[in-house]
Parts: structure tokens; sequence; C-alpha cells
């Protein structure tokens, strides 16, 4: 009983899977039912549960180059339904298929053999249209144009029109977000660039009509930029070119969930460019009529404070003005390029002070920009700083506005000196020649020249490092040969000497006839008398023994032991 | 060996190979940077936006030429200057310090170093004491290492001669002169010494415009002076971390400012063992 009852079990198992693996199935995918000229389709042949390799080609289709695509796709699926296991496998090949024309077209009735088997697919009608090419993506830039001061901010704003897009289809109609990322990276967006990546763009749905003439809806991206320009002219921007990969054909997300994307997915697309025409701005330096001299370029409206420290000072001293000036317009600025103005110019302060001639650095903080300036009493007659002034251009009427610091009291002590009248008592009519007064401040000249290019870099090379060791090594060379032959001039040094030489001569004089040898001994002897240190008795014996050389030498007589004498008396010497 | 080339050996440098300007590439860049500086010059007043222009594209190409490793200091004094009309004041200020070590005593050079220490916003001021040796050594700073090693050069040889002569004869004041001449050397060498040594010695140039000193190597430590300090104030450095360096301000405070303020005062190319 058990035994029939698990081979049926098995038996239904086996007949179950074999049912479903053994459903054989050959169907197109081909969706779409318009196109667009030049607007790749693809088309998917889907082979289920065919064991055999196959290998489907398209026949030529009319209104379309076809292209096969050289991989395909491989799946298995398993499901377990009710203890029902069902597997399928699925082999897809692409075909794409391009428009070559516009009118209507009929995919025919496409036959695939598999497994000896013929399948045959049902004919698709597709409508293919001239794709648009205008119309649905435009883009403008308004804001600042014509004539602008330097020193003034231009404002843009770009704005990119992009039609609304309903798939015919699919029914769906991708919104703003969607359509905006369609935009291309390989866009040129100029100066909006670094908006846009901030992510400073706004987006609008407006209605309005296509080129046709039929309603419809635009989203319309807009996003800000201000620029400055930094020389007078006409004001040079980078082109703006935006391009959008159009979608032409959107299909419901593949994925839905917690993790997926909702977005729809772009079956086809057409590339779209749109160029902004850029607005002509010439950038103007202000009139130099009604320019004062210490005008320094500044345009807009500003606020002029001067704070002076210290106040209380001797004539040369310094005081330092810290000047404050604050932008009072309205929208963006940058005082980047705002200079201080030119207080040498001003001859209120310059008459009784000495003001440093060069352009001052200063700091900006916020819409304020501050500077700072050292300036000299020439002597103690000024009680104030006088109203110094800060002038702005106004473009707005044309017009120098001139804002005036307050007067600022200080104390000059005079310094007390030695005049020249003083020393010779001349009177105070008389007028002395005064020197030229050196003004303190600004820079001297650049150097000129290729000496610039010269290298002053000190080497310690190998000829500097003979000079350091080579003169400590002549000096000690030069000792150790003095010392030589100083030592050599010693008395000791010479009386060594001296009986090394008799001592030689008297053994050499051994050898001799007896004449001959009393001549050696008699001159060694002498030789020792002359140069050695010698006590009274050797004394004596030296003058017997010459006394010996004498007789033998002149008398005749024979002296056996004359020269053994003369060996042991330079022994005792020694 | 003596003290002087054992320390230069310590000091022996292993160059990198790198590639260099040809001596007409240089002439060319000199030219340029010449040729901007003037330009800068006469738009001064009519045109104070693309002076500025002129004279930043002259400091960038001074900056070519001292980065190529040409030394000298006139051309430092000359980045100097296109640094100082461009606004930047500490940038000008270390490129003056870098050429004082060439040509201390060039007149120029000192008359402008201190204009742009005269334009730094609340300078710190320095401390007042003059250590002796300072004053004593006063010609260390006033000659050019070059010039100081070529008097130490010939003083040490007629040290050495004048020991010589006296192994022969009686030389008149040989004492008092050997005296002063191995003072002299002695003198010289430790000057020159401290030159190869200085190169290693860390000092500091704000550019920013405004830097807050902190009490500790971290932004979340408190600020050291209720208002910061501006651009061009010199200072010593003590310490390194990474980003931020320990340093003492003229009037000895000390504390501590990011790496990215401020510019180390150092020549690029060091004295080197040829």
């Amino acid at each position: 009983m058990k035994k029939t009852t698990l081979f049926s079990f098995v038996l239904l198992c086996v007949f179950s899977f074999s049912q479903q693996l053994f459903s054989q199935q050959v169907s197109i995918q081909f969706q779409h039912k318009t196109g667009y000229v030049g607007v790749p389709i693809p088309l998917y042949v889907v082979f289920e549960n065919i064991s055999q390799k196959v290998e489907p080609q398209l026949p030529a289709i009319d209104g379309f180059t076809i292209y096969k695509q050289l991989s395909n796709r491989t799946s298995e699926q398993t499901t377990f339904i009710q203890g029902k296991v069902t597997t399928t496998r699925r082999t897809i090949f692409t075909f794409i298929l391009t428009p070559t024309t516009a009118g209507t077209f009929t995919i025919p009735s496409l036959k695939f053999k598999a497994n000896g088997k013929t399948f045959q697919s049902t004919p698709r009608i597709i409508t293919i249209e001239e794709p648009p090419t205008s119309g649905v993506l435009e883009a403008e830039i308004t804001g600042t144009q014509g004539e602008i001061f330097l020193g003034r901010p231009v404002d843009l704003t770009l704005r990119i029109f992009m039609e609304a897009f309903t798939d015919p289809n699919s029914g769906i109609t991708p919104d703003a977000q969607f359509m905006f990322r369609r935009l291309r990276n390989d866009s040129n967006f100029g100066i909006f660039t670094e908006a846009l990546e901030n992510g400073n763009a706004k987006v609008q749905r407006v209605q309005g009509t296509s080129e046709n003439g039929i309603p419809t809806t635009f989203f319309v991206f807009s996003v800000q930029a201000t620029t400055w320009p930094e020389t007078t002219g006409t004001l040079e921007l980078e082109p703006i070119v935006i391009k959008a990969d159009y979608p032409l054909a959107v299909s419901k997300p593949r994925r839905v969930g917690f993790f997926g994307s909702n977005q729809p997915v772009v079956e086809q697309s057409t590339l779209l460019s749109a160029t902004a025409e850029l607005p002509t701005i010439d950038v103007l330096s202000p009139p130099s009529n009604g320019q004062p001299a210490w005008f320094s370029g500044a345009v807009g409206h500003f606020d002029f404070r001067i704070v002076a420290e210290p106040t209380r000072i001797k004539v040369g001293e310094p005081i330092t003005l810290t000047m404050r000036v604050t932008d009072l317009t309205s929208g963006p600025v940058n005082l980047d390029y705002l200079s201080a103005p030119l207080l040498d110019r001003v001859s209120a302060l310059t008459d009784s002070f000495k003001v440093p001639d060069k352009s001052l650095g200063g700091t900006v903080n916020g819409r304020t920009k501050i500077f700072t300036q050292t300036i000299r009493p020439r002597d103690d007659s000024p009680s104030e700083i006088p109203p110094l002034p800060f002038t702005s251009f106004n473009p707005e009427n044309g017009e120098y506005i001139t804002a005036w610091s307050k007067p600022i009291p200080i104390q000059v002590e005079a310094v007390a000196t030695v005049s020249a009248g003083d020393l010779i008592g001349a009177s105070n009519n008389h007028t002395i020649p005064t020197s030229p007064i050196e003004l303190d401040g600004g820079i001297l000249a650049n150097y000129a020249g290729d000496d610039l290019l010269l290298s002053q870099r000190v080497d310690i090379n190998s000829t500097i490092r003979t000079a350091i060791v080579l003169p400590p090594i002549i000096f000690f060379s030069i000792l150790l040969i003095f010392g030589i032959r100083k030592h050599a001039a010693l008395p000791s040094s010479k009386q060594k000497g001296t009986r090394k030489v008799a001592t030689k001569t008297l053994q050499n004089a051994m050898q001799l006839s007896s004449a001959e040898q009393a001549v050696q001994i008699s001159k060694a002897i002498r030789v020792l008398q002359s140069n050695a240190t010698i006590d009274d008795g050797i004394a004596e014996k030296m003058n017997e023994l010459i006394e010996r050389c004498n007789a033998t030498q002149f008398g005749g007589l024979s002296d056996a032991e004359l020269g053994k004498d003369a060996v042991a008396l330079v022994e005792q010497i020694r | 060996m003596t003290l002087l080339t054992t320390l230069a050996y310590l000091l022996l440098t292993v160059s990198t190979a790198q590639m260099h300007l040809s001596d007409d590439q240089k002439l060319a860049v000199l030219h340029e940077a010449q040729v901007a500086y003037e330009n800068g010059i006469e738009l001064q007043t009519a045109d104070p936006v693309a002076s500025k222009d002129s004279f930043r594209r002259a400091a960038n190409r001074y900056q070519v030429l001292v980065d190529d490793g040409v030394e000298n200091g006139m051309l430092w004094y000359n980045l100097g200057n296109s640094q100082l009309l461009s606004g930047n004041i500490g940038e000008a200020i270390v490129a003056y310090r870098i050429g004082q070590r060439y040509i201390p005593s060039d007149g120029r050079l000192t008359a402008n170093l201190q204009f742009a220490r005269s334009l730094v916003a609340n300078p710190v001021k320095k401390e007042n004491t003059i250590s002796i040796l300072r004053r004593l050594a006063f010609w260390h700073d006033a000659l050019p290492t070059k010039v100081r090693l070529t008097i130490g050069l010939l003083l040490w040889f007629s040290c050495w001669t004048l020991l010589s002569v006296r192994l022969f004869r009686t030389i008149a004041g040989f004492k008092t002169t050997s005296i002063f001449l191995g003072i002299a050397v002695v003198a010289l060498s430790f000057s020159v010494v401290h030159d190869i040594l200085d190169q290693h010695r860390s000092n500091g140039v704000l550019i920013e415009s405004e830097v807050t000193v902190r009490k500790g190597n971290g932004e979340h430590f408190a600020p050291l002076f209720t208002e910061p300090i501006h651009e061009g104030i010199e200072f010593e450095i003590l310490e390194q971390r990474p980003d931020w360096l320990h340093i003492k301000l003229p009037n000895g405070s000390t504390g501590w400012i990011q790496e990215k303020d401020a510019t180390i005062v150092s020549r690029k190319n060091k004295l080197t063992l040829g």
C-alpha cells in the first residue's frame, strides 16, 4: 500500500514537472505602435523552453534597417505554486529596427523554427513619423543687458523650456524632475554651471502652444547667476548650449518597491539641442566729466567712515586712518575690486599731512571693505583731520556722489629742533635754504636686466673645501720641516754627529798604513776637539794622541797602538 | 675636517631630478614679467582693475622663475613688488624676506619691506629687546652670505699665513693680530653656518586677510585674541602639526593657526655642497 502511494507521488511530480518543462513557445515582443525616422526600436524574439540551439534571423522588412545584437539573454525561472513546480527557461534575442522613412508599415508575420517545430508571430502595424526637431527644447537668457558701469553686477537668468511629454502607448507623463534629468552633462551652461551644480534651479509648469499651434504644457527650468565684469568693453560670456535626450517612448518602471526606482524607463529618445542667445552688454568706465581727482573707480552708493589712531602725536609721527566703506545698495555685492579713495590727491589733507601715494589692499567683511592708511603731520599746525571724501559714481542718474567723513580732532606737538639760525644768530627774516623733504611710503622701482637670472646661491664646492683644508696642511708641513732642521742644529745633535763621523774615520783609518793612519786619526780627533763637549781628562788624552800622531807622521816613528788607543778614546767620549 | 665643512656635509640635500627652463625660456619669462609689471604701472590710475591683473600676471611670471630654481635677491624683490601691488601684502613680505637673504644690505628691498610692513592692519608690535649678541653681530644681517664666506676664507688664509711666517721670523703685534684674525674667522664661520641652518628654521607670514589665533590646534579651541590678526603679520613657527602651526608672534604671544592661512618663509633651493 505504502509503495503504491509513494510511486504514485513520484509519478505525479515527474509528470507535473515534465508537463511544464515541455511547454515550448516562441514569441516576439514589439510594443510600439509609433516611431520616428532614425530612432531605433528594439524587437525581442523570445524562445521559451527550447532545448535546441537556435539562431533566429529576421527577413528584410520594408521601411526598416535591421541589426541583430550579437549577445542574447538567457534566464531560468522556477516557481512553486500550491506544490506545483514550474520551470521556465527563456532565451531572448534582440533585433534593432531603425525606421528609414516616414509612413505606416507592417512588421510581417515572422516564422521561427525550433525543436523541429515552426512558430509564427502575428503581424504588427507601426506608424513612423519624422522626429520633432524643434519646439520641445528652447533656452533664453534674460537680465542685465545694454550698458553697465564697471563695478556693477551683471545679473542673468537662464530659462530652459522643455515640452512635457506623454507617451502615446503607455500614457505615462513624466514629471518635471524626470524631464530635468534629460539635460545632458555635455551641455555648456557657462556662468550658470555653478548655480546648477548647487541645485539652485527652479521649475515652473506653464501652459503654451507648440510650434504647430497645439496647446501643450512646458516645464520651465530657471536659474540665476551674477558675474562681475573686470574690464571695460564688450562683456564676453561663454556660449550657452543646452542638450537633452528628449524621450520619445517611455514605459512603466520595471522595479517598484522600497529600494526600486519609480521613475519611468526611457525606451526611445532623441538628442535635442538649443542655444541661448547671449545679451550684448557693454561695460563702461565712469565718465571723466565731473570726476573728482580722488575718485578710485567705485560705482554705486556707499557710506564712508574714518577712525584715526592715535590722535595725540608729535610732528612726523604716524596716524593710522582706518577707513570703512560700506555698500548701501541692495542685491549682490562684490567689493574685491573696490579701491580706497586716493587721499594723496585730497589737497585739504596733503597740505598738512604726508600721505603715501600707493594703492591700498583692504579687507572685505560682508558689505564693508576696510582700508588702512598711514599719514604723518608735516608740522604742529593741524588741529584736526579734515573731512575726507569717498566718491562713487551713481549709474542711475549718471552723477558722482561724494560721502564725506566727519572731521577728527587731533593734537600735534611740535618737535624741539635747533635751527641753523639759532647757531649763527641769524635774524628771523633771513631765509634759510631748505633741502627737499623726502616723503615716506610708496615702493621703489623694480630691478631690470638679465642680471636677475644670475644665481646668487652659495655653493660650498670642492674649491672652497680645498681652500679651508689646505692652509693648515701647508702650515703643519712647514712646521714639520722647520722642526727637523732645527733639531739637527742642536749642540747635542751636532756632537752626536761629530762622534759618528770621527768613529767612522777612525774605523777606516785602521785599514791604512801607519803614516796615513796617523793623518786620519789626527784629523778625526781635531774634529772632536772642535765640536764635542769634552772633560779635561779626555782633552789631555786627545792632546797626547795628537802628539803621537805628529811623531808618527813627521818623526817617522812607528806606533802600533795608535789606532786602538784612538778607538778607545772615542768610546770614552760616547 | 673643519666644523664648517662637517656641518655643511650634514646638510647635504639630495635634489630630485626635474625639468628646468632653458636659458632662452628664462629670458622670455623674465621679459614677460617685466612687461606685465610696466603695464600694471601704466594702468594704475586709468584702470586700477586691469592694473592689478597685470601685477598678478607679473607676479606669476616671476614666481615661475623662482620655482625653477633661479636664486637671485633682485628677482625676489621684483616678485615682492608685484605681489604688493596686486594687494597681496603677506606674499610680498615673504618674497622680500627671502630676497633679503641674498641682498641683505639692499636699500630698495629694505625700504619696500618696511613699506609692506607698514600696510599691515593692526600689526603686532615687536618686543623692544635686542640681545647683545644681535647688536654685536650687526654685520651678519648687513652682508650677504657669499660675501661673508669670501671674507671668512680670506681671513682664514691670512691666519695660517701669519702663523707660517711666524715660524721663520718675529712679527710685530703677532699676538694681537692672530687673536683678532682667529675671532673674526670663528665669527664668520658661525655666521655662515647659521645661514645654512637658518634654511631649516621656520618663519612665516600670514596671507589671509583675517586669521583667528587659537589656543590649540583645532577649531574647537577658544580664540587667543578678542579679534583676528591680519595679513602680513610675521611669526616664528614653534611646531608643525597636520593642518596647524604653533606660532610665536613678535610680541611673544604663542598660539595656533591653520596652515592654509600662512606661508612659510624659506628658499626652495638651499645652500648646497658643490
